[in-house]
């Protein structure tokens, strides 16, 4: 899936304008109400048996967004569609028979699954909640999983914390295939991991994606990951998608200055590249707080390229070149 | 260059309801001083338990059982706590991973920078804040005289990170241990973090115990690396030739496992297995589980930590002592 990406025409999953607005201030008499703004209009779509990699700084709202397509936010503005069928506003009771469609990979395999349950269990229980299996076949479904995920099968009656962190990510990957789902978000899923183990879980993904025609919607504030197994990468800044393309278009030719301040501030693969490297691009300042973002473009408080009208104006999400989408006034590298 | 810290053969042991675990199991290297020397491993390897001993930081259950640490010529586990506590924040600082967790939530930033000066320094309270306010200025720190009455938890992570620099950096001391100084911080933040440290370096000239997992962090601001694996060091070289010619097959698997930005790879190279657990180490050589180029004498006898005599660096391999026998 890294070097040749197929023509993607069918949409598996469309998000419209999804919005999402968390009440900050709690006292009861409290004349204004302040709202975070966590997702604050992203629309989207991916493409069947893509990776879409969405990177972004803590705050930037990639993670709102992924439960909120997950159904475990309710939306305050918006639809999610799985298929062409709108689920964002789906009751719970008919949204059973979507759930198994599209399942999650969660950051931290240490909290994630239940220490008092099993691995026999763990990787049962969404196939016993969704289908009716004989104890048998559920032995071999188990079985079938352990071994897909590279688990050693005779571990089915050992606990999580026997477990290291690779190998708890690794049940987690085997609990979200369980139910042969079209698309699995991944939310962080190496990023508690130790570098050698990451790889693992990296090639692990990668494997499972062409043997079961996956599509995987990857969260990440990782460029480097990222670029490992993304077709296509959106970056979020501030509750807003800025710029979305595929990933060697992103790494050639960023347009947004967000984009390129990002790529700058990777830290260099080796030490002979100190000297190439300049120092000017870094982005200085931090992330403003998402309850109160500057008026016009979010970005312009911290972007060197910014002229009066990006502190007006908000900028569209356009598509500037064949699939190169990007939300600003005063692209760079446009030819 | 002159020889600031020496480590020889250190043992840090913590005794738990499970037995003894050996965590820094004979660790030696040394840092000269103006350098900045990184500590690489993952976790578990003992590299932080190895900064904690150099600090005489390491509480119970867990004990320093042998070796020494001579700074500037004096074995620093042979101090008391009194003659330690000079030493420390005054000579010695450090910086932590979690900068909201290291400062003191209930006091004014000022007061916890004025706190070091009044303790190691004479002087007023007056003085004491001036040079809180300047140090607040160096670290690139923004209306220094606002933030110096604001609370930790009005400020960013970055911002933390960089009194937190200020703090350790206060009383001009000879060392810097700086403890996975970015990995809580954003890509964006980090980048001005690294950059404030690398021009600190040159404004201080104070040496840095860099202790990280990031290869990248190591090759923007080392000058030598020394790796870390399973409570041992296993390989110790000056930073161009770790990342040109890396010795060890740990090394070489951790380098090859970090996916890189400015070259394409298809599968990534990972080091198969887990990390042993510290009280279930393999016989031999602490890797070869998971080395791809194990031979039989891997599997029962531990090699040494050999230098080359040409480049002076160390490695802890086989087959690089074979390489010189040939």
């Amino acid at each position: 899936m890294v070097n040749s990406i197929p023509v993607k025409t069918e949409e598996i999953l469309t998000v419209k304008n999804l919005k999402k607005h968390f009440a900050v201030n709690h006292q009861l008499f409290a004349k204004k109400k302040e709202f975070l703004k966590a997702v604050d209009g992203v629309d989207l779509s991916v493409y069947k048996g893509e990776t879409l990699g969405i990177v972004g700084e803590s705050g930037c709202g990639k993670s709102t967004l992924g439960n909120l397509i997950m159904g475990l936010l309710q939306p305050t503005e918006g639809e999610v569609y799985f298929n062409g069928v709108e689920i964002s506003k789906m009751k719970e009771k008919d949204l059973k028979k979507y759930r198994v469609e599209y399942q999650m990979i969660f950051q931290d395999p240490f909290s994630s699954l239940n220490p008092r349950m099993r691995v026999f269990d763990l990787i049962a229980e969404p196939l016993i909640t969704h289908k009716k299996l004989s104890r048998k076949e559920l032995e071999g479904e188990v079985h079938r999983l352990m071994v897909d995920v590279g688990l050693d099968p005779s571990y089915t009656s050992r606990f999580p914390h026997e477990f290291s962190g690779g190998q708890r990510q690794r049940i987690g990957i085997a609990r979200a295939l369980a139910l042969k789902p079209k698309l699995i978000i991944c939310d962080e899923p190496v990023s508690a991991l130790d570098v050698s183990i990451q790889a693992q879980i990296l090639n692990l993904l990668n494997d499972l994606q062409q043997k079961y025609d996956l599509t995987y919607i990857f969260i990440s504030h990782g460029l480097p990951a990222l670029r490992h197994i993304s077709d296509r990468i959106g970056v979020m800044y501030l509750g807003n998608m800025v710029e979305l393309t595929t990933k060697d278009e992103l790494f050639k030719k960023p347009m947004h200055p967000y984009t390129n301040g990002l790529l700058a501030s990777l830290p260099i693969s080796d030490p002979r590249l100190r000297n190439a490297k300049t120092a000017d691009v870094i982005l200085e300042g931090d992330m403003p707080s998402p309850v109160n973002p500057p008026s016009g473009c979010k970005f312009h408080t911290r972007c060197p390229f910014a002229q009066d009208k990006c502190k007006v104006d908000v900028p569209d999400f356009e598509e500037k070149e064949e699939g190169h989408f990007v939300a600003c006034h005063f692209p760079l590298h446009q030819d | 260059m002159s020889t600031l810290l020496e480590v020889n053969d250190l043992k840090t042991y913590f005794y738990t309801t499970n037995g003894i675990v050996p965590s820094v199991d004979g660790v030696s290297f040394s840092l000269e001083s103006g350098q900045t020397t990184a500590l690489v491993g993952e976790s578990g390897c003992g590299k932080s338990v190895t900064s904690f001993s150099i600090m005489q930081l390491v509480n119970a259950p867990g004990k320093i059982v042998g070796g020494e640490i001579l700074y500037k010529g004096e074995d620093l586990t042979k101090l008391s706590d009194r003659e330690m506590r000079k030493i420390r924040g005054n000579e010695i600082s450090m910086i932590f991973q979690e900068p909201l967790t290291s400062l003191n939530p209930i006091l004014k930033v000022g007061e916890q920078l004025d706190e070091i000066l009044l303790l190691h320094q004479t002087k007023s309270k007056k003085e004491a804040k001036n040079s809180s306010i300047d140090m607040l200025k160096k670290v690139g720190i923004p209306r220094a005289e606002h933030v110096y009455n604001m609370h930790p938890h009005e400020l960013s992570g970055g911002m933390r990170q960089r009194v937190m620099i200020a703090m350790a950096l206060s009383c001009n001391p000879s060392l810097l241990i700086a403890d996975e100084p970015t990995t809580a911080l954003d890509v964006t933040i980090q980048a001005q973090i690294l950059r404030l440290m690398k021009n600190l370096k040159l404004e201080f000239e104070t040496s840095i115990l860099l202790i990280t997992h990031d290869l990248g962090v190591v090759a923007e601001l080392a000058d030598k690396v020394i790796v870390m694996y399973a409570g041992q060091v296993v390989e110790e070289a000056d930073v161009m030739s770790l990342y040109a010619d890396p010795k060890h097959p740990y090394t070489q698997g951790l380098i090859q496992s970090t996916p890189k930005i400015d070259s394409e790879m298809d599968v990534l190279t990972s080091i198969q297995g887990n990390v042993p657990t510290p009280n279930n180490k393999p016989t031999g050589c602490y890797f070869h589980p998971r080395c791809p180029f194990a031979m039989d004498v891997c599997k029962s006898k531990m090699p040494e930590l050999t230098i080359n005599e040409k480049t002076g660096n160390k490695v802890r391999c086989w087959l690089s002592a074979g390489h010189q026998e040939g």
